[in-house]
Order: structure tokens, then sequence, then C-alpha cells
């Protein structure tokens, strides 16, 4: 009985998530180390839109993605990885991804952030296409380095910026440079809302 | 049964202290139709069960995970029912990239410790060329450069708690990332020989000698996937020879289909299977599989969320 008790005790005390967690990394002790060498370790986190708005938070997602958010793979109930990146006790970083449909399947997109949620570095875990290869490659990806939610912001606002100015790898498979920064901009979103607001009100409640 | 039942509220008491923890329930519901649809095989049976998956941090970042996956499966044609379990591992970080495992998790051989086949029809040769697909024991993990590798030390019982054997088994692969991964691996241990045996209650088995070194080679192009892995080595004195290809294909208008294709040899009889995997939900999947040889199909509905 004790133990019983013991256990319900402790559940009260712990995040407890119900379901399937979305994009992991395969390997986040390599990306860790890759991406940020003088790290000394990290912090995993589960993080649904569920959990953290719901519904409510769906839409002002939509509306800021000028998407919808598909119902069977990006459904509310998904929980996101996130890693906090940690030099001793301080963080210094995030590594977070998404996964986006591609014409040939799903992706994984991958995005490391600086404090200020300055992208620092973006991989693709996964893809499938005739063009990985070309999708995958550092010159193609390093364009993403510096862009802010700000930058799609401006895109959606059909202003000229950073958006505008990508170059897509593969003029035959075109739509997946699309899904790639429609997933890129979802992932920073997703920063915005499970990260800054978050800390912003916890201060504020402080 | 004592000691499972102490090692399965050991667990339980330890997850509960994790900061992260995600639950998922799993039932998979078989049925089918040929000259011999019931085996001996788990896999073929209607199984309910959960997964309990917990991280523990501190200041310094997680140095902590431990995982509970267990199931309750019945077997209609003989009317048992058994306690299996899958998962039960703690896995402490003794730095960046390097940890150390204790408890019951899958062997370092093979492609099965890629695919992981627990709750599906498509299964590799793993109950072919082990006999099971995880053990108890310790093992450790780390990376070097763009190469994984892993090592384990087990006891060579399969799901159920034997002393009497042992099993040793290491895998080295590339980047799990890249569309394409090779690997080779090896194993060598005087094992409970036995097929599909449960946690509980224990089954009479027999021991064997066995030694294996495995290759694997796995690519990803567009909307097909295919992997292979060729293993030989001995069972006593016996020379065996194992082969496995798997071919996917996810047509591109139609992505919660995947069409599926296996050849499997092993010790001189060969296999092709044929069917495929619908995803009907994001947490519901079902599943058919067309055996030749044995001139059976079966379906598979499987829950996982």
């Amino acid at each position: 009985m004790k133990k019983i008790i013991l256990l319900l005790l402790a559940l009260n005390f712990v995040q407890i998530i119900f379901g399937a967690v979305g994009c992991s990394l395969n390997d986040p002790d390599r990306d860790v180390k890759r991406i940020f060498p003088n790290s000394t370790g990290y912090k995993t986190e589960y993080i649904s839109i569920e959990s953290r708005g719901g519904k409510e938070l769906a839409t002002k997602i939509e509306v800021q993605l000028h998407d919808v958010l598909n119902p069977k793979y990006e459904a509310l109930s998904v929980d996101y990885s996130y890693y906090t990146i940690l030099r001793g006790k301080e963080m210094i970083g995030r590594i977070h991804g998404v996964n986006q449909k591609g014409i040939f399947g799903g992706m994984q997109l991958i995005l490391a952030t600086d404090l200020d949620g300055k992208i620092i570095d973006f991989f693709i875990q996964k893809i499938s296409s005739p063009h990985a290869k070309k999708f995958r490659n550092k010159e193609f990806t390093k364009q993403f380095i510096g862009l802010t939610i700000a930058d799609f912001d401006l895109f959606h606002a059909q202003k000229e910026g950073k958006i505008n100015k990508l170059i897509s790898p593969s003029e035959k498979y075109n739509d997946d440079f699309k899904s790639i920064v429609r997933g890129l901009n979802k992932n920073l979103l997703l920063l915005k809302y499970f990260q800054f607001e978050k800390e912003i009100s916890d201060k504020n409640r402080q | 049964m004592k000691k499972i039942t102490f090692l399965l509220i050991l667990f339980i008491n330890i997850i509960v202290f994790a900061d992260e923890i995600i639950i998922n329930k799993e039932l998979s519901l078989v049925g089918g139709y040929g000259d011999n649809f019931f085996t001996e095989t788990m896999h073929h049976q209607n199984s309910i069960g959960f997964e309990y998956f917990g991280k523990h941090s501190n200041d310094y970042g997680d140095f902590l995970a431990t995982d509970l996956q267990l199931r309750i499966a019945h077997n209609f044609e003989k009317e048992t029912t058994t306690l299996e379990i899958h998962n039960a591992w703690l896995e402490y970080k003794l730095g960046l990239g390097k940890f150390i495992r204790l408890g019951h998790f899958a062997l370092a051989f093979g492609i099965e410790k890629v695919k992981d086949t627990h709750a599906t029809l498509w299964q590799t040769n793993a109950m072919k060329n082990v006999g099971f697909k995880q053990d108890w024991g310790v093992g450790y993990r780390s990376f070097w450069n763009n190469f994984d590798y892993e090592f384990a030390a087990q006891i060579g019982s399969g799901m159920a708690f034997r002393k009497d054997g042992y099993l040793f088994s290491s895998r080295i692969n590339t980047n799990s990332t890249k569309s394409l991964q090779f690997a080779i691996s090896s194993l060598y241990g005087k094992i409970h020989k036995s097929m599909g045996m449960a946690t509980y209650p224990l089954s009479s088995s027999m021991k064997i000698s066995k030694k294996r070194i495995g290759f694997e080679l796995q690519y990803e192009y567009a909307d097909f996937k295919f992997m292979n892995e060729i293993a030989f080595g001995y069972d006593n004195d016996t020379e065996i020879l194992s082969g496995f290809s798997e071919w996917d294909y996810t047509p591109f208008v139609f992505q919660d289909l995947k069409l599926i294709v296996q050849y499997k040899y092993f010790d001189e009889t060969s296999n092709w299977n044929f069917g495929g995997a619908y995803k009907l939900c994001e947490t519901i999947t079902f599943s058919t599989l067309y055996e030749l040889k044995e001139n059976r199909i079966l379906c598979q509905i499987y829950f996982f969320g």
C-alpha cells in the first residue's frame, strides 16, 4: 500500500505525456557535440500543442503559418522533442525538429537555435527524394543560418526579405523546397510558443 | 515469478521519479487464414500492453533514461496467456555520447537492432538466428567519427530469467542519418534454445552454442527503401547461413500506404512475403502479410498511442 501511495505522490511532480513522440533526434549526443562543441550536456523535454494551449494555439500557429496543420501527421497530441543545450548549468542553445510531409514521404527538419531563436544550424535528418543529396548539401542548408521567425513573417506579409532570396537546390522537385520552408516556419513558430512565450509568462507570474 | 515482480516494481519506482514520462498503450489484434495459421512465434498472437518511458535530469542535463514495455499475449489455439517483457532497462549516461545500459534490451546484433519488429507481422530473421531479440544483461554504446558502436554481455535467456547461459554481441554501423548505411555485427554465446518464449510462465529449453557474424546494408532512394542482411556462423557444429532482404515502397501520391516485399533465407529454406501497411490514423495501422511458402495470409490492426 505504501508503494502505491508513494507512486501516486511521485506522479504528481512529473510531466506525464500520453502518446507518441513526433520528431526526435536519432543520435542527440552526436548532434549536440557537432553543433555545440563546448557543451557538456543537454536536457530533453517533450511538448505538444495540446499541452500548451490546444486548439486555440493550433489556430494561432495556422494563421501565422498561412496553412492548416494536417490532422494525421501534425496532430495536436504529437509531442515535439526539445533539447536544451548546457555548458555546466548554463543554457547555450536549443535543438528542435519537426516532421514535414514531402513529395516522396516524411522529412525530419532539425534546427539548432541560439537563445534569441536565431538559426545557427539546420540539417535534414530524414528525407525521401531522388535529390536527397542536393537537399542535404551544406551549400543549401547554410542559407537558413541567421534566419528568425521575423523573416518568415516578412515573407508572409509579401515584403522583400531573406526568405525570397533562398535558392532551391532542385528545380524538378521544387515542391520539396517549399515544404522545407513551411517546415522550418512551423519549427520556429513552435519554438516561439513552446519556449519564448512560456518564458515570458513564467517571468510575469514571478 | 518473484524476481520478475521485484524487477517490475523496481523499474516502476525508478520511472515515476523521472522528470519527463511518456506513456503509450498498445494493442495488437491478429487474424488470418491458411493451412497453419497459429505459430509458435509471439508476433501472431493477440496482445495488449503498455510502454512507460522516463528521462531523469538535473541542472547539468539528462543523466538517466528508463523504459518498461510489456504486454500480455493470448494464444487462442493453445488457450494460453503469457506475460512478455519487451523493454525493461536503465541507461546511465557516463558522458556526452557514452552510455551504459542495464536490464532487458536488444542484442547488439543484426538489422533487428534498427528495425525493432516486436509489434509487426513483418519479421527479420532474428527469431530464427537467435531465438529471441532481447535479453537480460549489461551493454555499452558510444560513437566515434561517423561510426556508432555497441557491445552487450547478456545471459542468453531471452525473455525468461535463467542464469546458466551467456551471450556476447557487438555491432558497428555507419551514421544512421545517411541514405546509405552499412553495419557489421557479431554474436557468441551459449543460449537457451527457444522460439517466442514468455517471461512468465517459463517453458523448458535446451542450450545451444551460437556463433554469428553479420553484414547489413540499407539504402533509401526516393520512395524506396532497401534493407539487407546476411549472417553466417554455427549452431553447435552445424553451419548456418541466413539472408534477409526487404524492399519498401511508399507511393508518393498515397503516403499512408507502404507496400512491402521480403525475401528470407535460413538454413537452406527460403520464403517470400508480400503485403503492406496502411496508416489509418496517427495511432492505428492496418497491416497484411501473405507468406508464399506457408500459403497463409495474416492481417493485423495495431494501436500505439
